[in-house]
């Protein structure tokens, strides 16, 4: 299993075209897909949370932000399967939302 | 969640399209510097070693944030879409992308857990030993924790209480489930963090909904609690 792997790995580094393997605290760091491939979201737009309503399901998981001010956020991790990050202000604190 | 800067310089992160133990990396447009995000600590680049300060967030369903944000803004997508992973979720064999599978593992591999660090030791509980809508009361090294599980039982706070005096002047509020009040009249929202809250002994902590597999690739010295 474990040969298989490292032949998978390979063989995605090849295909990538990764000049070097990057080993960091002893795990290697694969390359699975282009550079930006996933989208992250630089201008993130929002609307309300009413407005919310006829594109959230109530069991939709969310991850909620509240800056210092108060303001809450939320982002939809089903969106953000598509986007693994936003990079947003939040009350004047530049936060990444990772997921 | 982190903020996202380091000393003085702003930073915005792309997406690298390498993973590292299972898990996304990440990295800048002002360095190229690379990542992982389960740590949020740069491990290749100019910025190698440079950590990113967790900032609190909430990992819960849209209906109960609403509940307990009226006023939330939503982070504008094109449409009603389901998770990606939901099939990935479901399949207790698919592990990561090259589907391995762990050796003597103290939990199911794909169960999902909350973790969080204490004293610099690494802590778990599964989420199926949780309690949806419950606060419970487990006791870590003589600190008591105070946990807060939504009702779908996927979103989970975690907070850290003075000793076991202060624990026990704490009740749930009967009319918002969301809320605990002490003796003293402080109020907490277990769904959001507490700086925005005055007064009070209960200090929010960072805690991770992950797969324990994920999880144990990281930390695998981690201590599974069982509430």
């Amino acid at each position: 299993m474990r040969t298989l792997s490292a032949i998978a790995g390979l063989l995605i580094a090849l295909a990538v075209g990764l000049p070097a393997q990057l080993m960091v605290d002893g795990s290697r760091v694969y390359s699975v897909l282009p550079v930006d491939a996933i989208p992250a979201i630089l201008d993130p737009a929002f609307v309300t949370g009413r407005e919310a309503g006829r594109i959230m399901a109530d069991e939709e998981q969310v991850i909620g932000v509240v800056g210092p001010n108060g303001t809450a956020v939320a982002y939809s991790t089903w969106h953000l399967d598509h986007h693994e990050i936003v990079n947003d202000v939040v009350d004047g604190i530049a936060l990444a939302v990772t997921w | 969640m982190y903020a996202r800067d380091i000393g003085d310089q702003l930073l915005t992160f792309g997406v690298s399209g390498r993973l590292w133990k299972d898990a996304l990396v990440m990295y800048d447009h002002q360095t190229n510097s690379l990542w992982g995000h389960v740590i949020g600590k740069a491990i290749d680049g100019p910025l190698e070693g440079h950590s990113l300060e967790t900032y609190p967030a909430t990992q819960t369903t849209w209906k109960a944030w609403l509940r307990a944000h009226p006023d939330t803004k939503v982070l504008k997508k094109p449409k009603l879409w389901r998770s990606n992973y939901e099939r990935y979720d479901a399949d207790p064999r698919r592990m990561g992308i090259h589907g391995r599978r762990m050796k003597k593992s103290q939990l199911p591999p794909k169960s999902k857990i909350a973790g969080f660090e204490l004293n610099g030791q690494m802590f778990a509980f599964p989420l199926s030993s949780l309690k949806p809508g419950q606060t419970l009361v487990p006791v870590v090294d003589e600190a008591p924790l105070l946990i807060y599980v939504d009702e779908a039982g996927q979103g989970v706070s975690l907070w850290r209480v003075r000793d076991r005096e202060t624990l026990a002047s704490y009740s749930l509020d009967p009319e918002r489930p969301t809320q605990v009040v002490g003796r003293d009249g402080s109020v907490y929202s277990l769904l959001d963090q507490s700086r925005s809250l005055a007064g009070g002994d209960l200090v929010r902590m960072q805690v991770v909904i992950a797969y324990w597999f994920g999880w144990h690739n990281f930390h695998p010295l981690t201590e599974v609690l069982k509430p």
